[in-house]
């Protein structure tokens, strides 16, 4: 069974190239422009991974992370932040917010693929 | 090359400012000419001050001297004046003594006198006897020759008596011939020439001084009589005026010549001429001491001590001083040493001095404002000199030090210059040798200067290049301050409401340094909101039970406090019950007494009964006993009666008897005669006898009688003691009859009493349980009502806890309720 992946980012560019990615691999993608749009969307798919950016209108890449730890529906899928904010303590943040891999832009298709491997089993 | 160079020396002008401010630097250090002036105001100008103060007090003092002294010398001169004045006028009449046509006129006179006898004359006989000319005997010459010498002397007029007093020559008419009764020509034929007190003369017509001389006998010494020479008061006046105007007075000196005798002054003298005024300065209080210092100068012998212990005690006195109170001194020369008092009275200062052999006193006085004005005017003067000094000093000390310091000065204005950057400046050669070197070597060190600043205007080329570099750094370090800054402005924008309780607000992250505070706020921000709906829920919940809870809560506190109000009232009517409990026990220990007191009074009442029935028994005894004496009696009686009839019989016969004897008698004749009288006799006696025992058998019979009814009586009596007897015996048994029953009573009463005290005390063990009850439903109704009052209290909290939370704004969307509800 492949692995559904919620992949949101409010860059439609960026939101495409992951999308691409992850389908090239064989995986089910679902797309939202925002935290918002990702939590309704998570709740009625029930996503395995969530791959998210931080910088978003709305809510926020960590508030969804929250938000999806917070409600027993999706406490259970993983989550990938991929981001451009690099610094340590935007790190240990994320990764406290219940993110399991914390990926920063730029970054190439391998280690996009490689975080989703990771997380996916 | 240029640009750099300009900013190095800016640069250096800079620096210079810094470290060597000189503009403020003259301000802490004191200029030369300062300094010089300085030193000038200790080194002139104290000692000055100080010469100015001790020569002040020296002058002031030395010219107060010199007033007291000319004060003083005004009235010895007015002294010496009047003295010498008296002294000349009378060497006149003194003179005249050695005149031989006075002393011949003299002699003539006393001749004459010794031949017309009138020795022997009275004074109003020979003044009645000379009454138009006056004089013993005309002798126009000599009275020529005393006119002439009184108009020349000044005198008003002048007079010569012989031995006995009578005028012998005259300068114009006195208006008297004889003098001996004179009090004056008295004193002068006793002593030698005197000068006597101011008076007024009535042959003059003047108010003068007379000059008493009188006349000796140059051989024999023998007293040939007086020469009196009057010296008008006027012409002392005149000559003392005369003397003292061309002398110099002050404004407010005045000298007065007084009359001691008169208290009055004959003359004033104030500045240039005679003042019309004879009353005294000084008023009374001058007048005694004038007083005191004439009768003192009279004696031979005084001391200071004596003059000021006269002085009475409420004149005030100041200063005072008296000179020349040596004794011997003025007993030996007392012209030379004469006698002064000087003193300050009130605003006036004085100087007396008598003139010997006269009552006059000089009495010289000056105010004392006016002396120390003089002083004050002497201080002016000498201020403005000691001022002028300083000024003059002052300004001879500024221009030779504008001289020494002008060079120095230029000197330091172009080394002003030089510090202030501009290095061109050359100071000029002028002035002393010294100003001249200092010149030189301040334009040596300037060149020095140029030089050095040039080498190091290089050095700070190259580190402005480092600098540059530094300030780019900086620019950038600031840039990005600014971001940060801005960052947390649009956060703080954001989060801003939650400090008012806006919970629903959210910041938005970004790409900047502290994007990850952001999150981190909304995060707090999301717990805070879940707490808070939790708060919310909570005490919504709380109130609905305490709302429950409080209404059953106050109905029991409301019905306690009925019960407990009841309870109360209940009380309240055992405690009735209580009291009537109470008093029937006392009513009936009222009436256990009463019957108690009727069963006594019962048995005593017994107890007389039964006295009463003995009584009556006594009395039944005594009446038959009475009865068997009257029964006794009647028996007795019944004797009686028959011891009467036979002493009736006895009588009956002896009657026959004396019949029988008289009738014998009467057969006897004479001889029997005397008989016939006894039996007659004896007859009577027994018709007597029997008529006394027919009386008292009658008597008996009364008495028998009588007794007969006693017993009839007696025996009623008896009936009706036994009667009596049984009567009482009837009451006794009733009153035994009523002691038992009021025992009954008493008995019954007693127990009535027990058992209501018992009943009483239950009562009051009901009351005390009630009242027990009553606190404990009262303290039952407090506890329910404060736990009522408790309750409302927590409702009031869940209430203000519920608005608080309110002010907390948690819900915005739909979205957001579903996170606050779970």
């Amino acid at each position: 069974m492949t692995a559904k992946v919620l992949v949101v980012d409010d860059t439609p560019s960026i939101r495409e190239l992951i999308a691409n990615f992850l389908r090239k691999s064989g995986y089910q993608v679902i797309e939202a422009n925002n935290g918002k749009e990702a939590l309704e969307k998570a709740l009625s798919n029930v996503p395995d991974i969530v791959v998210t950016d931080v910088v978003m209108p709305e809510m926020n890449g960590f508030e969804l992370c929250r938000s999806l730890k917070k409600n027993p529906v999706t406490q259970n899928s993983r989550i990938v932040v991929c981001t451009s904010k690099n610094q340590d303590i935007d790190r240990l943040w994320g990764m406290k917010q219940g993110a399991d891999i914390y990926l920063t832009k730029p970054f190439t298709e391998e280690e996009m693929i490689e975080a989703i491997q990771s997380v996916a089993v | 090359m240029e640009t750099p160079l300009d900013e190095n020396i800016e640069t250096i002008k800079e620096n210079k400012d810094e470290t060597t401010p000189i503009v403020a630097s003259q301000k802490n250090y004191v200029s030369l000419r300062k300094q010089l002036l300085y030193s000038l105001i200790y080194a002139l100008g104290i000692p000055l001050a100080v010469a100015t103060f001790w020569g002040y007090s020296f002058l002031e003092k030395n010219t107060k001297v010199t007033i007291d002294r000319r004060l003083s010398k005004k009235a010895l001169l007015a002294k010496d004046i009047l003295s010498l004045s008296l002294e000349q006028a009378a060497t006149i009449p003194l003179s005249m003594t050695s005149n031989p046509a006075v002393l011949e006129a003299i002699k003539e006179g006393n001749k004459k006198v010794v031949a017309e006898n009138m020795t022997a004359l009275s004074v109003p006989l020979l003044e009645s006897n000379f009454s138009t000319t006056k004089l013993l005997q005309p002798n126009a010459a000599l009275n020529n020759y005393l006119q002439i010498t009184a108009k020349n002397s000044n005198f008003s007029e002048i007079f010569i008596t012989e031995s006995l007093g009578l005028n012998v020559a005259y300068s114009q008419q006195p208006s008297d011939f004889a003098q001996q009764d004179e009090a004056w020509w008295q004193k002068a034929k006793n002593s030698s020439r005197y000068i006597s007190d101011p008076d007024f003369d009535a042959s003059s017509n003047a108010y003068g001084i007379s000059l008493i001389q009188p006349i000796k006998d140059p051989k024999t010494q023998q007293f040939l009589g007086v020469i009196k020479a009057v010296l008008p008061i006027s012409y002392l006046k005149e000559i003392t005026t005369y003397y003292l105007k061309d002398t110099d007075f002050f404004d407010s000196q005045q000298v007065q010549v007084i009359d001691t005798q008169a208290k009055k002054a004959i003359t004033t003298i104030g500045g240039a001429e005679a003042i019309e005024n004879t009353a005294i300065i000084g008023g009374d209080a001058i007048a005694r001491i004038t007083d005191i210092l004439q009768s003192v100068s009279q004696k031979p012998q005084f001391t200071p001590e004596e003059i000021l212990s006269q002085i009475p005690p409420d004149i005030k006195l100041r200063k005072v001083t008296i000179n020349n109170l040596i004794a011997e001194q003025v007993q030996s020369s007392p012209e030379n040493n004469p006698l002064t008092l000087s003193f300050n009275y009130q605003d006036k200062k004085y100087t007396l001095t008598p003139i010997p052999n006269t009552s006059f006193i000089v009495a010289a006085s000056i105010d004392r404002s006016e002396v120390q004005s003089a002083a004050n005017q002497l201080l002016i003067r000498f201020l403005i000199l000691i001022l002028s000094v300083f000024v003059i000093t002052t300004v001879v000390i500024l221009i030779l030090s504008r001289k020494i310091t002008n060079p120095l000065r230029e000197l330091a204005v172009k080394a002003q210059e030089a510090a202030s950057g501009n290095l061109e400046v050359r100071a000029d050669l002028i002035g002393t040798t010294e100003t001249i070197t200092l010149a030189h070597s301040f334009n040596n060190l300037v060149e020095k200067v140029e030089q050095s600043i040039e080498k190091q205007a290089r050095i700070l080329h190259n580190a402005e290049i480092t600098r540059r570099e530094a300030v780019a750094v900086a620019e950038e370090q600031q840039e990005k301050n600014a971001r940060i800054q801005q960052e947390l402005l649009d956060l703080l924008g954001d989060v801003e409401g939650a400090s008012t309780g806006d919970l629903t607000v959210r910041s938005r992250i970004s790409d900047g340094e502290i994007g990850i505070v952001a999150d981190f706020f909304n995060s707090i921000i999301e717990s805070l909101r879940e707490i808070v709906a939790q708060v919310k829920v909570a005490s919504e919940q709380v109130n609905v039970s305490v709302g429950e809870n409080q209404e059953t809560i106050s109905q029991l506190a409301t019905e306690a406090s009925q019960q407990a109000n009841q309870i109360t009232q209940t009380v309240t009517s055992v405690e009735q019950i209580t009291q009537s409990i109470q008093e029937v026990a006392h009513n009936a220990q009222e009436a256990a007494k009463v019957a108690h007191i009727a069963s006594n009074k019962a048995e005593l009442g017994g107890e007389s009964m039964e006295l009463t029935v003995n009584s009556i028994k006594q009395l039944r005894g005594t009446i038959d006993q009475t009865a068997d004496k009257v029964k006794s009696l009647g028996e007795a009686s019944q004797d009686i009666s028959r011891v009467i009839s036979l002493i009736n019989q006895i009588a009956m016969q002896t009657n026959l008897l004396s019949i029988n004897a008289s009738i014998e008698a009467a057969r006897a004749g004479e001889e029997g005669k005397g008989f016939a009288v006894v039996a007659e006799e004896v007859g009577e006696l027994a018709t007597q006898s029997s008529e006394a025992t027919k009386e008292v058998g009658s008597i008996i019979a009364k008495i028998q009688t009588e007794i007969y009814q006693v017993v009839e009586a007696m025996e009623i009596g008896l009936s009706q003691a036994e009667e009596g007897t049984q009567l009482v015996e009837n009451t006794k048994d009733s009153l035994l009859q009523i002691m038992e029953v009021s025992y009954q009573i008493d008995h019954l009463v007693q127990s009535i009493s027990k058992t209501t005290v018992s009943q009483a005390e239950t009562s009051q063990n009901v009351t005390q349980l009630m009242e027990q009850i009553a606190q404990v439903s009262e303290q039952t109704s407090q506890v329910s009502q404060s736990a009522s009052n408790s309750l409302e209290s927590t409702v009031a909290i869940a209430k203000d806890l519920q608005s608080s939370v309110g002010a907390f704004k948690v819900e915005r969307t739909a979205e957001t309720t579903d996170i606050s509800n779970t």
